[in-house]
Formats: structure tokens, sequence, C-alpha cells
């Protein structure tokens, strides 16, 4: 028998007693025919796990893209107080440090591409670096390091790699505060060096979009986007400097779980209280490869316009390649919410699982006081990527935060077995996409059939009313790693 | 028993199973496994060797940073090794030398982006006649 409740159509339940040690129930976004794949793997348990560490607030939460993860399942968030017991857990971000999205919407229509889609798509694959061992074209000095940690995205556009506004558009400015570069090792320093610029490996990508369907045309016009609109996407993250980053931070989290005689069930749940200097630091070194990521992110996009503008003859600005959003996926972040009527400092950890503030939230800027925050939830390689708005709802409920993704169905190997047999290129036509990649085995891993479908995801966060559907966006072609 | 690695998946991302008749071969058979998810070894020529030193609390801590070492070496320097001689090991330090070379663009295919090695279903383990151990990477 599942050990899940079912609370309404969207919502399911892990009771507070269904595990020991646990201090609030978990509960789930998903709809009946999600269940069964859910309690496939250890996600569920994942889920109760969260429920037990010290200082969590509400619910350990998971959206309708939940699958395992280390640590906390991706889809998790949990948010603890950080003037109680709150505790701070790598486990809760992941290896990929601020692991997020952009969306940059031009002036061009389907039909003004269209022809020449395979040409912006090479010359996008030729601008930015991709692939396992690519570096880029950006040497980091040590001032311009050490810049790009404390100010993140600003770092970038003060190198003229972006526009100024891009910033405004950035969840968090781009520039999350307490960076401190001195807590960085020397291996997480060496591995960034030559990655600034870089889209990585992976499901990472970089693509060209048309979107072919709106659903609140107010909401669209205030973020600039129109029925046959061409958009490009970009999701990256910090690279191997996040990945070190993570990786230096779980082994001083293993000792403080000793040093401070927390019990946690999960070993990958290794944690600090924030306020000890354990959690503090793993705070101001998370917050660097924050900042490493944003402004790689910005970087990409800088790229990204220059190869739109060398293809078709005109300078981005004319494009009207101004950036929608941009969101992180996978982060730790200092907020005020209200719990039980009372508003409360939390440390929000969302690991796949994107912010999502409602209307008049005072971190958005002028501009989109009034629509909510934008969402961008990319979906896989071939059917579609959607673009919601933050709720009110979404405050009260989660913490501000919504679905991230499609996430995988099925394994890599799983992938190539059922791919054997068939052509690549016939399976990739059939999507009617032109797609370029450092490696074959990446595009075989991220076919479509290897990812749940996004529509379902995204049906289930608007549903339960903790996200609002804008517009979605079909893939016209796109480079990976 | 007889040494080797076998490569198993999970819905996200990839496992590693290693075993050997001694614990030295069980940490070389977790360096050949390693890279031969990231490259094809028949590509990688033995020229170049490199000493590497790791630190650990106990056997699956020291497997779990051997293994971050190298996704290190081979991310930051862009080595890719092919084998090894481990000369010290005990649960809290160990010490190889390991032979491979530098990536070269067109000599070397990258298959796989490594994120880092994780204590996520991590174990090590004496069986008869020898060890086992096993370790997922964050890919």
């Amino acid at each position: 028998m599942s050990v899940l409740k079912k609370i309404d159509d969207y919502r399911w339940m892990v009771p507070q007693n269904y595990k020991p040690g646990m201090k609030v129930p978990g509960i789930i976004y998903a709809k009946e025919s999600m269940i069964k794949e859910i309690e496939k793997d250890q996600s569920i348990e994942q889920v109760a796990n969260a429920a037990t560490l010290p200082g969590i607030v509400k619910a350990s939460l998971a959206m309708p893209d939940i699958h395992y993860g280390y640590g906390l399942p991706i889809g998790g968030v949990v948010a603890t107080d950080i003037s109680q017991e709150g505790v701070i857990t790598p486990g809760g971000v992941g290896f990929d440090i601020n692991c997020g999205v952009r969306l940059l919407r031009t002036s061009l229509s389907l039909e003004d591409v269209e022809y020449r889609i395979e040409k912006i798509i090479d010359a996008l694959f030729s601008m930015v670096p991709t692939g396992v061992g690519s570096k880029g074209p950006i040497k980091l000095t040590k001032s311009d390091y050490r810049r790009v940690l404390e100010k993140g995205a600003l770092w970038a556009v003060e190198r003229g790699y972006g526009w100024v506004e891009d910033l405004d558009n950035t969840e968090s400015r781009g520039n999350l505060p307490g960076a401190d570069p001195s807590l960085i090792s020397d291996k997480a320093i060496e591995r960034g060096k030559n990655q600034m610029g870089t889209l990585g490996s992976g499901n990472h990508f970089l693509e060209v979009q048309v979107v072919e369907q709106l659903f609140n045309q107010e909401l669209a016009d205030a973020m600039g986007i129109f029925h046959g609109q061409v958009t490009l996407m970009i999701h990256s993250g910090s690279r191997g400097f996040g990945h070190q980053v993570c990786t230096d931070f779980l082994r001083m989290m293993e000792k403080a779980l000793q040093k401070y005689h927390i019990q946690v069930p999960d070993r990958q749940l290794a944690c600090a209280f924030y306020n000890t200097q354990e959690g503090k630091d793993y705070m101001a070194a998370m917050a660097c490869a924050a900042n490493y990521a944003w402004a790689n992110r910005q970087c990409l996009a800088h790229w990204a316009r220059q190869a739109l503008s060398t293809v078709l003859g005109k300078d981005p600005q004319s494009l009207g390649m101004k950036q929608v959003y941009d969101v992180a996926h996978n982060i730790v972040k200092i907020e005020d919410h209200f719990v039980d009527g009372k508003s409360r400092r939390l440390a929000v950890h969302r690991k796949g699982a994107t912010r999502a503030f409602p209307p008049d939230h005072p971190e958005l800027p002028p501009h989109y006081k009034h629509t909510g925050q934008p969402v961008l939830i990319p979906g896989d390689m071939g059917r579609a990527s959607y673009l919601l708005a933050g709720t009110q709802k979404a405050m009260e409920e989660t913490f501000g935060s919504t679905c991230h993704g499609a996430g995988r169905l099925l394994s890599r190997h799983a992938a190539k077995k059922a791919l054997k047999g068939k052509s690549l290129q016939e399976e990739i036509n059939k999507y009617g996409i032109y797609e370029r990649a450092a490696s074959k085995a990446t595009l075989v891993e991220e076919m479509p059939l290897a990812y749940k479908d996004i529509s379902q995801v995204v049906d289930v966060v608007c549903s339960a009313g903790i996200a609002k559907l804008v517009a979605r966006m079909r893939p016209l072609g796109g480079i990976k790693g | 028993m007889e040494k080797g690695y076998r490569v198993f998946d999970t819905t996200a991302d990839t496992g590693l199973e290693m075993q050997g008749p001694s614990l030295e071969e069980l940490f070389e058979q977790a360096l050949k496994g390693l890279f031969d998810l990231i490259t094809n070894l028949d590509c990688v020529s033995e020229v170049v060797e490199e000493e590497v030193h790791v630190e650990g609390e106990d056997w699956v801590d020291l497997l779990v940073s051997w293994l971050n070492e190298l996704i290190f070496l081979h991310d930051a320097r862009g080595w890719l090794f092919k084998s090894c001689v481990v000369d010290d090991l005990d649960p809290y330090f160990m010490k190889a030398r390991c032979k491979g070379e530098i990536y070269q663009k067109g000599r070397h295919h990258i298959n796989m982006l490594v994120k880092a090695a994780t204590y996520h279903r991590a174990v090590v383990e004496k069986v008869p006649g020898g060890y086992r151990a096993q370790v997922v990477f964050d890919v």
C-alpha cells in the first residue's frame, strides 16, 4: 500500500509518523497518474528524510518533476528557520550549484529564421564553447576571478558581456551577497579557471525556440512575448568550479555532523546549523559558485547575441534580443516567508526547483511587479519549454517555489538501448529540429524519449496554483555538449 | 577472484562496481572504471606518470576521495589515466603512481562529464577471495 495520503488532486502527503524523527510532514505535488512512477525510486524516502532536518518548517516539499537525487530528491524544496536551529545542507543544493535557465526574446518571427536555422545553430556551435573539456575564450586574471565570485553577472556586464538591463532581469540581479572567495579551495579555482563562458555537457543546452502558444495575453505582453516569436533559452551552471565547491564542503559537513551531534537518517544530508562557522562558510562559498554560474550564463547570452547578429547581419539591439529573465534552480537562499502568520527568516533550499515569487514581491523589478516573477521551465530537446509566472499561492504553500523541468524517465544506458537499431538522425528529424553536439553520446542520452513529458509537470504546478501559464515554446534547434 | 569493474545505471546517474583480490587492485580498478566512463581507454597511452596522494576517514571515504581527486585532475588539468600502481594504502591515506596522458583534441574522445563521486550507496567490503566496492557518480 502506498505511504502517500491524497490531500487533493495535486497534492500527496507523506504523514509525519511515517518515519521516526520527522519534524514535519512531506508534501509532493503530483497527479494520480504520476504516483506509480514516483514510487519506483527512493525519492519518497528522501522527502521523509529531509523532514527530519533540524529547524525545518511547515513541510518537506517536492515538485512533480521529483526523482532520486543526492541527499534531497531532485524537485525538493526545504526551508529551515535560521533564527531557530535551522540547518544548511549542501545535499539540498546539489553539485551543480546555481544550475539555471536564461531566456532571451527577439523581435524576430518564425519566418525570419526558419530558412536559415541551420546557419544560426552552426554559428552558435562555433561561438559557444560546448562539451567536456572545452575551454572558454575568457582567461580569468586573479583580480577578475575575485570579482566574478563576489559580483557574479555584474562582472560579465562590466567586461562588455551583455547589457546592464540584463541584471534587472536576473534573479538576485545575478549576484548572491555574502560571497567570500577566501573560502574557496585552490582546486575549485583551478577547475573553474578555463571554464568561464562554457556551456558544459549532459543536459545543458542553448536552444532556439518559437513561441507556439500563448496562455495569458496580458502576462505575455508584459514580458514582451508574442505568438510566433523566436526566443533563445540557455541552460547551464557553475561548471567544474561549483562541483568542486560542493565536493569540498560535503567533507566539511560530514565532520560538522559529529561536532554538533546532529542525527540525520542519510549521510548525504550532512549539514550544519546556519549559525555556526561551518554553516556560514558553506553559504559564503556556495554564493561564490552561484555568482560564477550567473557570470557564466551572462557570457553565454552575450555569445548567443553575437552569433545571431552575425548570421542575420543586424546588431543584437535591433534584433530586440532583450533578456526575459534568468532563474537559478539549484540553490539555497535566505528569504523572509510567513509561516503560521508570522514572518520568519528562512534558508530555502531549492534543488531542481525554481523560485516563483508573486506579483508585488519587493525582489521583482518594476516591470514585473504586476506579472509576478517569470519562471523558466526547460523541457527536453524535442517537445517544448514553458514560460510561467510566480503566484501568491506559491508564496503561501511552497516558499515561493515551483517545478524546474521534465526530469529523466530513462537512464542513459536505457536511452541508448531504446535507440538501438534506429537512426539517431531520423529520430531527431521526427521532431523537426536541427541539433549540433560536441558528442554524439550526449545526443543519444538526451533524446526526448529519455525524459518525462514536461507538459504533465507544468499542468500539475499550474493546476495546483503554484505557477501561472504564460507561453509554450517549441524548439527549432540547439547546441549541446 | 579476478579483478574487474562493471558500470551500472541509475535513472539520473551512473554507478561503478569494482572488485579485486587486494585493496590495491580494487583502487586500481576504480581508476580504470572511471576513465573508461570518461573516454575510450584504447586511445590513451601510458606515457606520463603522475603521483597522487589522497586522505580519507575510512575506506569508503578514501575511495570517494580517490575518485574525486582523479575527477579534479581530469577536469582541471586534462589528465586521462589508464592504470596505476598503488604504493601506500591504509584507510586514512593512499599514494599511487598514475599512468596516462593529457587530453589531446582529435586523438581522444570524451564520452561523459563526471561531476563528482558521491557517498550515495558507496560501499567497500570484504568478500570471499578479495574485496568489492561500489560508487555512484553525479554525471
